[in-house]
C-alpha cells in the first residue's frame, strides 16, 4: 500500500501497467485517481491497447482482468470500424479464449465484461459474426476458443452442445445472449448500414431460444435455478428488442412466443417466483398483445393455483413482500379486460379475477400507509369501466344493452362500496404517526379513486347516488363520523353531475340530506367529532350551493352552520363556503344582509380573522350587495363594509407610528386586498338575466349617473380614499399589486358601478409611480389593460388618458436606457406601445401628438431590445415593429398611414440590420419563429426591403458565423427570402437553414 | 425500456423546456464543446425523460368544461378542438379560454 499516494508516472512496461490499474480500483484522492484515470486511457487509446488488454486478462487479479475486457471495448468502440479482416478474427478469437477461461474460473464481473466487449465486437467490427451463440457455445464445450468459420457452417444443433455446458457456461451464454438483445435494440433499424445486423438477429434468436428453453427446462438445484433466472431476463430483454422491430415480422416472434410456456414455469418455482412475477408483470403492461389467448389463460390458471394463496395470506397480514404478487394479478386484470367484462361466468377469465381485484380492496390497512396495492388496483378498475362505458355509449341507440351490463353493475355496486371503505378517514391514533409521505399517498389514493367514481356514475347514474346517500345516513343517524365524511366526500365528487341534472329525481334524491339533521349536528360543536368531518360537510355547502340556491328553505340552517365554524379551526374552509354559497345564492340572501354585516363585524374580532378569512367573507357579502336592486339600495351596505376596511387603515397608519413595520404590512396589504374582494363581489354575473323588454330606458341613464354624482359619488370617493395606505406601504411590492388589482375589478364592467372609477385615477396613480416603485411592470401592465377596454366598439374614447400613458411609459423608457436592465419593465413599457393599435395609433404616430418628439427615442429602444439577449422584450418589440410596418385594416385616417409609412421607410435599414444580425446567429433558435414576423411583414409592404437585406448582409456588423456561410450563401438566402413572399412556413424553415448555417449547429433536432 | 430505435414522441420539443434545451444545445454545437451526434441523443434522451417525469413525477391535475368543435383519430394520435373552455385546477381556481387543442398520444412507453 506505500505506493497508493505516489506520484502517478507513466508506465514503462505490463508490471507497472498492472500496479496502475490496481491503484486505480482503491481509495484515493480524486486527483490523483484522474491522473491514474488520464494514464491508463492513454494507454487504452494507443496503438499499444490491443496488447494490453490481452496481457492484462492473463492476470490473477479479478480487477486487472476485468480492466483488460474494459479496454477490449473501449479499442472495439473506437477502431473497431476500421479493423482489417485478419486483426478482427484475432480480437475476436482473443476475446472468446478469455471469455471460455473466465467462465471456467466462474468470475462473474470479467466474464460480464467479456460479453459486453463481445457484443461491441457484433455491434463495431466491419465483419459478420454470424453465428456468435453457436461459436461461443461450441468454444466452451471446446474448453478453447475455435475457429469461426467452421462454425457458420456447422450443421450441428445448439440444443446437443449445451448439453455438454455445465450451469455457469450456461449462465455465462445467456449473459451473452442478454446484453446482444439489448444493444442492438438500441441500434436503429431504419438505416440501411443497420438493417443486416437486424436480419442477422433473426437468424440468431433460434439459437437464443434453445438457449432459454434449456434453460427453463434444466430446473432444480440451486445453480440451475441461477440459470433459469438468468434466462428470464435473457427472455425479457429478446421480448423488448422484438417488439418494435419485429412487429411485421411474425416468424421471431413465434419463437418467442413458443418460450411463454416454458417462462411461466417459473412462476411456480418459490424460488423463481419472485423474478418471474416482475418479468411477466413488465410484458404484460408494456407488450399485451404478446401474449395470445392460451398464454394468458395459462397465467390465469397459474395465478389461481400458486400465485392466490400467496396473496391471500400477504393481504391479511399486510405483508410488503404481496406487493409484486398483486401487481401481477392486476397487470393480468387489465391486459384481458375485454375478458372480464364481457364473460362474467368465465371461470379462470372473469370470476377468479374479480374475485381477487376484490380481495385487494378488501385488505386492511390505509392506502399510502400500509396499503400499497390499493392505489394500483385502481387502474384495474379504471380500465373495467372505461371498457364497459366504450361498449355502452359507442353503440347505437337502437343496438340493445349489452347483455353483461346487469352483471357489471352489480360488479361495481360493489366495488363503490368496497372504495368507499378504503376512503375512510384513519383514527388520530393512526394518523398521529403519519408523515407527509403517507397523508400525500392517502390523499392521491382519494383523489384517483374520485375519478373512478366519476367515470363509474357514467355507468351507474342515480343508483349510485341513492347508494351514497344510504351510506351517509346510516353513518349519520348512529354517529360513526369517520364513514359520514367519506360518504359526504363521494357525494361531493359527484355533485357537479347531480346538479347539471336538474330532473326532478335527482333533486328528490338528495333532499333526504339536506333535510336531514346533518348540518345541525356538525353544527353542534359540543359535540366530539372529528374536525375532518365538518370541513367536509362545509365543502358540501359550496359543492351543492346551486342546489341550494333553487331550494332556499335550508340555506338558513346552512349559513348558521358556517359563520358558527368561521371562529374554529375550520375557518378556511367556513369562509371558501360562505364566499360560494353566497354567491350562488345572492339573490335569495339580500333580507339576510343586515345579518350579515353584523355577524362579520363580530367576526373581525375572533382570532381566526385573517387575510384569507375576511377576503373571502367580504366577498360573499359583496355578492349580495350586488343582488340589490335600486342602486340606491348598495349604499348604506358598502359604506358598512367600506368602514371595515377603513378601520384596517387607520390601525395600519396607528402602528406604523408605533413603528412596527409587520403589523402595518400585514394590516395595509389586507385592507388594499379586502376592498379588492369587495369590487369582485360587485362585478355583475355573466349569467345575470338582461331584460331587453325594459320599457323604461330611464332606468339605465339613472344607473348610469347614480355612480358619479350625490350618494355614488360618494362611495367612489371612499374607496378612492383607501388608496392612501400606499403611503405607508407602496414600498410593498405586494401592496402595489393589490392596488391595481382594485383598479381592475371595474375595468372588467361594462355598466357603471361604484369600481368603475374615472380612467384619470388609473393614470394618475400610474404617474407617481417610478422606476423604484416595485411591481412597476403591474402598474404597466393595468394601463395597458385600460387602454384595452377602452379600444372595444362602444366604449368612451381616452385620448387624453392614453396620451398621458403613453408619456409615462415614455419616461421610464428614457430613465432605464438600456432594456436589458430591467426586462419586466422594458417589456411592459413596450407593450404599452403596442396596445396603441388601432384605435390610438395617432398618439403614436401623429406629428401633432404630445409624445412627437420621443418618438425616435422610443423606436432606438425597441431597436436595442431586439438586439438585446432578454425574450420577452425582444418578442415585444417584434411585436410593435410588425403591427407598425402591416398596414392596419381598421379605418385610420390617411396622414397617419402616411406617416406610418415615412417612419418605416426611415427606420428600414436599421430595423433590417438587427434582424439579420439575429438571424445570423445572435438569437437563439427559439426565437426566429418571432424574429420571421416583423420580416415576413417587410417583404410583403416595403419594396425597398432587398436592397436594405443586401446591406445588411455586407454591414460591418454582420456577424462573424461559420466559413461555410460564404457571400453566394447570403445572396442565396436574400433570393429565398424575397422570393417567398408571404408563405411564413416556408420563410421560417428558410431561416432556421441559414441560422444553423451561420452558427455551424444541425439545422434540426428531429428524426424526420 | 425503450430507446432511441423505438422512439419517443417529440412532441415536448416545443415546449419551452424543450425550446430552451435546443437553444442551449446550439451553443454547445457553435462552441464546439460537443459533437451534434451527441446534441441529438440529448435531444432524443429528453424526449424520454420528460415524458417519463411528466407521467411519474407531476401529480397536478384539473378539470375542465367545454363545447367540443373537432376531433380526430389518425396515426394513434388524437386531437380535439374545444371552445369556450373553463379549467378548474386543483386549488378551486378557474382559467378560462376561448379555444384550445389537445394533442393526445399513446401514453406507455412502448407502443404496442
Amino acid at each position: 500500500m506505500s505506493g497508493v499516494n505516489a506520484p502517478v508516472a507513466a508506465p514503462t512496461n505490463i508490471e507497472e501497467v498492472e500496479q496502475l490499474v490496481k491503484r486505480l480500483y482503491q481509495p484515493n484522492s480524486p486527483k490523483i485517481i484522474q491522473e491514474i484515470n488520464n494514464q491508463l486511457q492513454h494507454l487504452q487509446l494507443s496503438s499499444d491497447g490491443w496488447q494490453m488488454a490481452d496481457t492484462l486478462l492473463g492476470s490473477n487479479d479479478s480487477t486487472v482482468r476485468f480492466f483488460g475486457a474494459l479496454t477490449f471495448q473501449v479499442k472495439l468502440n473506437n477502431d473497431g470500424p476500421s479493423l482489417d479482416h485478419s486483426t478482427a478474427q484475432t480480437v475476436l478469437t482473443r476475446l472468446v479464449f478469455w471469455l471460455v477461461q473466465v467462465s471456467h474460473d466462474r468470475d462473474a464481473m470479467v466474464c460480464r465484461k467479456l460479453c459486453s466487449a463481445l457484443t461491441t465486437y457484433f455491434l463495431r467490427s466491419p465483419f459478420i459474426w454470424k453465428r456468435p451463440l453457436q461459436h461461443l457455445a461450441m468454444s466452451l464445450q471446446n474448453g478453447n476458443a475455435v475457429v469461426e468459420a467452421p462454425v457458420e457452417n456447422s450443421s450441428t444443433d445448439i440444443s446437443m452442445i449445451l448439453r455438454d455446458l455445465d450451469s455457469y457456461q450456461i449462465i455465462t451464454l445467456l449473459w451473452f445472449s442478454s446484453t446482444l438483445a439489448d444493444e442492438v435494440g438500441k441500434v436503429d433499424p431504419n438505416t440501411a448500414a443497420n438493417a443486416q445486423m437486424h436480419t442477422l438477429m433473426e437468424t440468431i434468436v433460434r439459437n437464443a431460444s434453445a438457449l432459454m428453453q434449456h434453460a427453463f427446462t434444466n430446473q432444480g438445484g440451486e445453480e440451475t435455478n441461477s440459470a433459469s433466472s438468468e434466462a428470464l431476463k435473457c427472455f425479457l430483454n429478446w421480448v423488448n428488442y422484438a417488439q418494435p422491430v419485429w412487429q411485421k415480422k411474425p416468424e421471431g416472434l413465434e419463437v418467442l412466443r413458443a418460450l411463454i410456456e416454458p417462462a411461466a414455469h417459473c412462476l411456480t418455482i418459490p424460488d423463481l417466483q419472485r423474478h418471474s412475477l416482475d418479468v411477466f408483470r413488465d410484458l404484460l403492461e408494456s407488450y399485451t398483445t404478446f401474449f395470445q389467448p392460451e398464454h394468458l389463460h395459462l397465467l390465469a390458471q397459474i395465478i389461481d393455483t400458486y400465485i392466490q394463496p400467496v396473496l391471500l395470506q400477504g393481504l391479511q397480514d399486510k405483508d410488503p413482500e404481496v406487493l409484486p404478487y398483486g401487481q401481477m394479478v392486476i397487470a393480468l386484470g387489465v391486459a384481458t379486460v375485454t375478458q372480464v367484462v364481457e364473460e362474467p361466468t368465465n371461470q379462470y377469465g372473469s370470476i377468479n379475477m374479480v374475485k381477487l381485484q376484490f380481495e385487494i380492496l378488501k385488505a386492511p390497512g390505509y392506502p399510502g400507509d400500509d396499503d400499497e396495492l390499493s392505489i394500483q388496483a385502481i387502474e384495474f378498475w379504471n380500465t373495467y369501466i372505461e371498457h364497459l362505458n366504450d361498449q355502452i355509449f359507442s353503440s347505437d341507440h337502437d343496438v340493445e344493452l349489452p347483455p353483461y351490463l346487469d352483471h357489471s353493475k352489480a360488479v361495481l355496486t360493489q366495488v363503490v362500496e368496497l372504495l368507499w371503505a378504503k376512503m375512510v378517514i384513519p383514527p388520530n391514533d393512526v394518523s398521529k404517526d403519519w408523515g407527509s409521505d403517507q397523508s400525500d399517498g392517502f390523499k392521491d389514493f382519494r383523489l384517483d379513486a374520485s375519478d373512478l367514481m366519476l367515470s363509474i356514475c357514467v355507468c351507474l347514474g342515480q343508483s349510485m347516488l341513492k347508494q351514497f346517500i344510504d351510506m351517509t345516513l346510516q353513518s349519520l343517524h348512529s354517529k360513526q363520523w369517520r364513514n359520514l365524511e367519506a360518504a359526504l366526500f363521494c357525494l361531493n365528487i359527484l355533485s357537479e353531475n347531480i346538479i347539471e341534472n336538474q330532473s326532478s329525481t335527482v333533486e328528490d334524491g338528495i333532499r333526504p340530506i339536506f333535510s336531514s339533521s346533518l348540518f345541525r349536528e356538525v353544527g353542534d360543536f359540543s359535540q366530539s367529532m372529528p374536525a375532518q368531518t365538518r370541513r367536509t360537510a362545509i365543502d358540501m355547502l359550496g359543492s351543492y350551493g346551486q342546489y341550494v340556491e333553487r331550494h332556499a328553505e335550508y340555506l338558513p340552517d346552512a349559513l348558521r352552520f358556517l359563520f358558527a365554524s368561521l371562529e374554529t379551526s375550520l375557518c378556511n374552509s367556513a369562509a371558501k363556503s360562505i364566499s360560494s354559497l353566497c354567491s350562488t345564492c345572492r339573490v335569495s340572501l339580500t333580507s339576510e344582509l343586515p345579518g350579515f354585516l353584523d355577524q362579520y363585524k363580530r367576526f373581525l374580532k375572533s382570532p381566526t380573522s385573517d387575510s384569507y378569512t375576511k377576503e373571502k367573507v367580504i366577498y360573499a357579502i359583496a355578492c349580495i350587495v350586488q343582488a340589490l336592486n335600486p342602486e340606491s339600495a348598495k349604499v348604506q351596505p358598502l359604506h358598512a363594509l367600506l368602514e371595515n376596511i377603513e378601520n384596517d387603515i387607520q390601525a395600519a397608519k396607528e402602528y406604523n407610528d408605533a413603528g412596527e413595520a409587520g403589523m402595518v404590512e400585514v394590516l395595509g396589504i389586507t385592507a388594499l386586498k379586502c376592498l379588492t374582494s369587495i369590487g369582485k363581489g360587485l362585478q355583475v354575473p355573466e349569467d345575470v338575466v338582461i331584460n331587453i323588454y325594459e320599457e323604461d330606458e330611464g332606468v339605465d341613464v339613472a344607473r348610469d349617473r347614480f355612480w358619479q354624482s350625490g350618494e355614488g359619488q360618494a362611495i367612489q370617493e371612499r374607496i378612492m380614499g383607501c388608496f392612501s395606505v400606499l403611503q405607508i406601504v407602496g414600498a410593498h411590492g405586494d401592496a402595489i399589486e393589490a392596488a391595481c388589482d382594485v383598479l381592475r375589478t371595474g375595468f372588467a364592467e361594462t355598466e357603471p358601478g361604484p369600481f368603475v372609477l374615472p380612467p384619470t385615477v388609473t393614470v394618475s396613480f400610474m404617474q407617481q409611480c417610478t422606476l423604484r416603485t416595485p411591481q412597476l411592470e403591474t402598474v404597466l401592465s393595468t394601463a395597458c389593460t385600460l387602454i384595452t377596454q377602452h379600444s372595444r366598439q362602444n366604449s368612451v374614447q381616452i385620448d387624453a388618458e392614453a396620451t398621458a400613458i403613453c408619456q409615462q411609459a415614455v419616461l421610464f423608457m428614457q430613465q432605464l436606457g438600456n432594456p436589458s436592465l430591467d426586462p419586466g419593465v422594458a417589456q411592459s413599457c413596450i407593450d404599452v406601445f403596442g396596445r396603441l393599435q388601432d384605435r390610438y395609433t395617432h398618439i403614436f404616430i401623429d406629428e401633432a401628438s404630445p409624445i412627437a418628439t420621443d418618438l425616435p427615442s422610443v423606436l432606438n429602444f425597441m431597436l436595442q431590445a431586439i438586439e438585446g439577449v432578454e425574450p420577452f422584450p425582444k418578442r415585444a418589440a417584434l411585436q410593435v415593429w410588425t403591427r407598425l410596418i402591416k398596414p392596419t385594416t381598421n379605418k385610420i385616417s390617411d396622414s397617419i398611414r402616411e406617416r406610418s409609412a415615412q417612419i418605416v421607410v426611415a427606420y428600414g435599414p436599421q430595423l433590417t440590420g438587427a434582424l439579420i444580425r439575429q438571424i445570423a446567429g445572435m438569437a437563439w433558435r427559439s426565437e426566429l419563429d418571432y424574429i420571421c414576423e416583423p420580416l415576413k411583414a417587410l417583404v410583403m409592404n416595403q419594396p425597398a426591403t432587398k436592397l436594405w437585406l443586401e446591406a445588411a448582409m455586407t454591414n460591418d456588423s454582420f456577424p462573424c458565423v461559420h466559413e461555410a456561410v460564404d457571400d453566394a450563401a447570403k445572396r442565396r438566402f436574400i433570393q429565398q427570402i424575397m422570393g417567398l413572399r408571404g408563405d411564413l412556413r416556408k420563410m421560417r424553415d428558410v431561416t432556421k437553414e441559414f441560422y444553423a448555417a451561420c452558427r455551424g449547429t444541425v439545422l434540426s433536432y428531429n428524426r424526420s | 425500456m425503450a430507446t432511441a430505435a423505438q422512439g419517443y414522441y417529440e412532441l415536448y420539443r416545443g415546449t419551452s423546456i424543450g425550446l430552451a434545451l435546443a437553444d442551449t444545445l446550439d451553443d454547445l454545437i457553435s462552441s464546439r464543446r460537443i459533437e451534434p451526434q451527441l446534441a441529438m441523443r440529448i435531444m432524443q434522451n429528453f424526449d424520454q425523460s420528460i415524458a417519463s417525469v411528466l407521467g411519474e413525477k407531476v401529480k397536478a391535475r384539473m378539470s375542465f368544461k367545454a363545447h367540443l368543435d373537432t376531433y380526430r383519430f389518425c396515426d394513434e394520435v388524437w386531437t380535439f378542438v374545444i371552445k369556450d373552455v373553463k379549467f378548474k385546477l386543483d386549488n378551486g381556481q378557474f382559467v378560462e379560454a376561448e379555444r384550445v387543442k389537445i394533442v393526445a398520444c399513446q401514453s406507455k412507453e412502448k407502443q404496442q
